[in-house]
């Protein structure tokens, strides 16, 4: 045993690792570690929102009920630009539609659309109303919508006039269907959300990679935090590193999500109609808002491990009468920053 | 020292993320490099500086009932200096027409798209406004704004009520053409120095199986307001 009135000569000393070299050896090594670490944090939060943004859950609730007054009023206008052209009272496609029936169509049609299902929405109801309200506004105006039978007629007439009759009237029935086949595509193609087959396309793709994407940021988190505490022998020093790395982790996650909020040059985009236009606005900022959130995450356990490190410390210091006597300089115990 | 320890100590909480996030976005930002031009043009492409105005959306009217009329420049034949004139955007109500006789009191906008159809009488911008000495064509729909053109007849008299001048046209002529037809009239007479007020709605106004093809188009040559001067090339 040594003399305790000798000073130990650091070739016996635990803490010997080759002097200041080693010191600075281990800062790097631990910084590398620890940025590797906030890589992966970061790596493994941005993947996680990327794939809760590209989801059925996530662009329905991007979908506001304004949306869907804007949708019918939008609509409404398109069935009445339609419309007047024909001679047809334009008022006969009032309210065809309403918001419920197409919150549900949406709901339905984004759902199938993310599976890759094809949705036929069913418009059968609301057709059979408006051509039962284009058939009383033409009897109102006196239009003929019924074939004669001369056997029913108490009047005689003969076959040249039947004809012309009821080819009149073929060719308005025709144009009544016809009328009521393109007010019904009007609403189906309304209902669809442009760019979704995009979004789902890259959405399935990007779904296919996300496990793998997952494992390796935990996997390389963990390898470089694990390398990160075994670099240094007391465990309030390389905990110390992990705060840098959560610190880290935190600032990249949010800081350029926070910029582009404030930027908002997403409540600029150029397009149109406005119920549309606010979609893509939620659908961006409810994107920059989970990056904001996540990051929140980082921050509190960067605080948690740093009141850790603190306790850890203070643990290790009350421990120890005198630092010489137990092997561990006290140049080993101040941080990296010293002088 | 202990105390500048712990402060450093502190410190190094804040730079070191800091310094760490700054690495890692210039990382990627060089991996990314290559990219990022293509993004950001594709991202201005649908974006602006500031909010921009669509033909959807509302725009003010310029026309104003009670403005005062613009200034009229004494010469041998009294003129409206152009630049005088407040000229129209697309979608802005620029004027009134008004026939009486027949009900008829339609909004004028600059442009003639779904929207502003709905709202009034639309014009087709190849054309120029009164006062030019040019066609002003003019479209509206039968069932609403140009519904009273069923009653009008040859020698009627219009109004066009414009910030700068009130003009009236007397009918010449009410015929149903063919769309292409009227087209090619259009086309044929669009140029010329002859200051002819068309306006045109879909013909028949009952309902008609089928898409409608006629047109019935009213035309009136102005019998009073000042000419206004555009051309450059025009002397005193």
């Amino acid at each position: 045993m040594s003399d305790p009135k000798t000073p130990r000569s650091k070739s016996h000393s635990r803490s010997s690792d080759g002097g200041k070299s080693g010191k600075v050896l281990r800062a790097v090594l631990s910084c590398i570690f620890s940025f590797m670490v906030a890589l992966s944090l970061f790596a493994a939060s941005t993947a996680c929102i990327v794939r809760g943004v590209l989801s059925e859950k996530y662009t329905i609730s991007c979908i506001a009920p304004s949306y869907y007054d804007g949708l019918k009023e939008s609509l409404e206008k398109d069935a009445w630009d339609y419309t007047i052209p024909t001679g047809i009272e334009p008022s006969v496609t009032k309210d065809i539609f309403d918001t419920a029936t197409m919150k549900s169509d949406m709901e339905n049609y984004i759902g199938s659309t993310f599976k890759i299902r094809k949705y036929t929405i069913d418009t059968s109801s609301q057709g059979a109303v408006l051509k039962e309200r284009v058939y009383d506004f033409l009897k109102s105006e006196g239009t003929p919508t019924e074939p004669v039978n001369p056997a029913d007629s108490e009047v005689e007439l003969d076959e040249e006039s039947v004809k012309a009759y009821n080819d009149a009237v073929e060719a308005t029935n025709t144009a009544v269907d016809e009328y009521v086949d393109e007010i019904m595509e009007l609403y189906r193609k309304s209902i669809k959300i442009a760019a979704l087959d995009y979004i789902v396309k890259v959405g399935n793709e990007y779904q296919k990679y996300f496990p793998f994407l997952m494992i390796i940021s935990v996997l390389f988190g963990l390898i470089n935090g694990f390398f990160c505490m075994k670099v240094h022998r007391l465990p309030h020093r390389g905990l110390r590193y992990l705060v840098y790395a959560f610190g880290a982790g935190f600032l990249m996650t949010f800081t350029i999500p926070f910029i582009i909020y404030l930027n908002g040059f997403y409540n600029r985009l150029n397009i149109a109609p406005a119920y549309f236009k606010e979609f893509m606005i939620a659908y961006v900022k409810g994107a920059l808002a989970m990056f904001m959130v996540v990051s929140q995450i980082w921050l509190l356990i960067a605080i948690i491990l740093g009141v850790l490190v603190a306790i850890l410390r203070k643990k290790r210091l009350r421990s120890e009468a005198r630092p010489e006597e137990k092997g561990v300089s006290a140049e080993d115990d101040a941080s990296l920053i010293i002088k | 020292m202990k105390k500048i320890s712990k402060i450093n100590k502190l410190l190094a909480y804040i730079y070191m993320p800091v310094i760490f996030s700054i690495i890692a976005y210039l990382i990627i930002y060089i991996a990314l490099k290559p990219y990022w031009d293509v993004a950001a043009s594709a991202v201005s492409l649908f974006t602006s500086k500031t909010e921009i105005q669509t033909a959807s959306t509302e725009r003010p009217p310029i026309y104003d009932p009670n403005a005062e009329p613009a200034e009229v420049k004494e010469a041998e034949k009294p003129y409206i200096d152009a630049r005088d004139i407040d000229f129209p955007g697309s979608g802005e109500q620029y004027g009134q027409l008004i026939c009486e006789k027949v009900g008829m009191d339609v909004p004028v906008y600059w442009d003639d798209t779904y929207e502003i159809l709905r709202k009034g009488a639309g014009q087709y911008p190849g054309t120029l406004l009164p006062g030019y000495g040019r066609m002003i064509l003019l479209s509206a729909h039968n069932v609403s704004h140009f519904h009273p053109l069923r009653d009008m007849e040859v020698g009627d008299v219009i109004t066009f009520n414009t910030n700068y001048c009130k003009y009236e046209y007397e009918v010449t002529e009410i015929q149903v053409y063919n769309e292409l037809e009227l087209e090619n009239w259009v086309i044929e007479h669009l140029n010329e120095d002859e200051e002819i007020l068309v306006m045109y709605t879909c013909w028949p106004f009952e309902f008609q199986a089928g898409r409608k093809t006629d047109r019935l188009t009213v035309k009136a040559k102005r019998i009073s307001g000042y000419d206004v001067k555009w051309r450059l090339y025009e002397n005193e």
